[in-house]
């Protein structure tokens, strides 16, 4: 497992990502798959999720949809066109940080 | 893939409302903790034993913090997407801000002395030390040497510099506002005349003992829509 602060910086962003893989996706959904991905090494919490999920819809980058599975009722995430726009500029921002943090760890002896 | 009864559901439902009644997200996490419980289910465990750990992992209070931290978000856009949204309540609490302020500068909320001296005799039916029959006192005595400094108790208009030898000897009154009056007596000598404007604080007169009176004293009264009430309820309130 990762530090809190590692995690909530980049918890959009894996979300973001997520979604623009798998199209809809539900809460509990994404937990499993972050587990899996990552082979265990990050666990999303209910308390992080959550939060950062109605975040994004209030932002306008998702939206969702509700529906009845049976016994029970699902809410579906999925990205709007904003979202979708803002995954590609948070995963290229992202993508940069590593190089410039690797750069940083491991300067090249001239 | 284990699939929970209704009766199942139910129960989990009690569970998730006993930690967070009317959430926002009460049909997510019953969701979310109806497939964490079918995934334990599904290894092997039994249904009590899988609610058990599926609502551990919430621990005690995490839900209700979920919950509320979610509201505060709904609440944070809600307000924001308003053009006006964060502008009302700022501005209500500015107006009040301006009232409480403008409101307080008018009340006399302190005592008419900068130092705490002695009450000698307090507001209410008393016997006259003078007259010696039981009277209404309209105002405290403040047991205050000669010469001590008598300050207003809030900003006004002064609107009476009088000596009556008989009474309240040299006396002042102050009109505050549309509520309040203050009256100041026993003095030696006053130090305002009428149509002064005064400020909270400003020196007005000195002490005495000057009218009718057995020692040196300030005789102070706080008139309240015309009647008389007990200057020291208002004494606390600032100074």
């Amino acid at each position: 497992m990762y530090s809190k602060e590692l995690l909530k910086g980049t918890l959009q962003t894996i979300l973001l990502k997520l979604l623009a893989e798998n199209g809809r996706m539900y809460g509990y959904e994404i937990t499993q798959k972050v587990k899996e991905q990552t082979e265990g090494k990050i666990l999303l919490t209910e308390g992080a999720l959550y939060p950062s999920l109605h975040k994004l819809e209030a932002e306008g980058l998702l939206v969702t949809e509700t529906i009845n599975i049976g016994k029970r009722i699902r809410k579906y995430y999925s990205l709007t066109p904003k979202g979708s726009a803002q995954t590609t500029s948070k995963l290229e921002e992202f993508a940069s940080f590593i190089s410039t943090m690797q750069f940083l760890l491991n300067p090249k002896t001239s | 893939m284990r699939e929970l009864t209704e009766a199942q559901i139910k129960l989990v439902e009690q569970a998730i409302a006993a930690q967070c009644s009317q959430s926002l997200l009460a049909s997510e996490l019953l969701d979310h903790t109806c497939c964490a419980i079918e995934a334990y289910m599904e290894e092997g465990h039994s249904f009590d034993l899988s609610i058990g750990i599926a609502l551990s992992t919430f621990g005690g209070q995490e839900m209700k913090k979920i919950s509320k931290q979610v509201k505060r978000t709904h609440t944070y856009y809600r307000l924001k997407q308003q053009p006006l949204g964060w502008l009302t309540p700022l501005m209500a609490i500015g107006l009040l801000f301006i009232v409480v302020n403008v409101g307080a500068k008018d009340r006399p909320d302190r005592k008419p002395t900068e130092e705490d001296f002695r009450i000698s005799s307090s507001f209410g039916k008393r016997m006259h030390p003078i007259l010696k029959e039981e009277l209404m006192h309209q105002g405290v005595d403040i047991v205050t040497p000669i010469g001590t400094p008598i300050v207003a108790t809030a900003d006004g208009v002064v609107e009476k510099v009088l000596n009556s030898p008989d009474s309240y000897g040299i006396f002042v009154t102050i009109r505050h506002d549309d509520e309040f009056q203050t009256v100041y007596a026993q003095l030696s000598e006053a130090k305002v005349k009428v149509g002064d404007k005064v400020t909270k604080g400003q020196l007005i007169a000195l002490s005495g003992n000057s009218g009718r009176s057995t020692a040196p004293h300030l005789h102070y009264e706080v008139i309240h829509n015309g009647k008389n009430v007990d200057p020291s309820l208002y004494f606390g309130e600032q100074k």
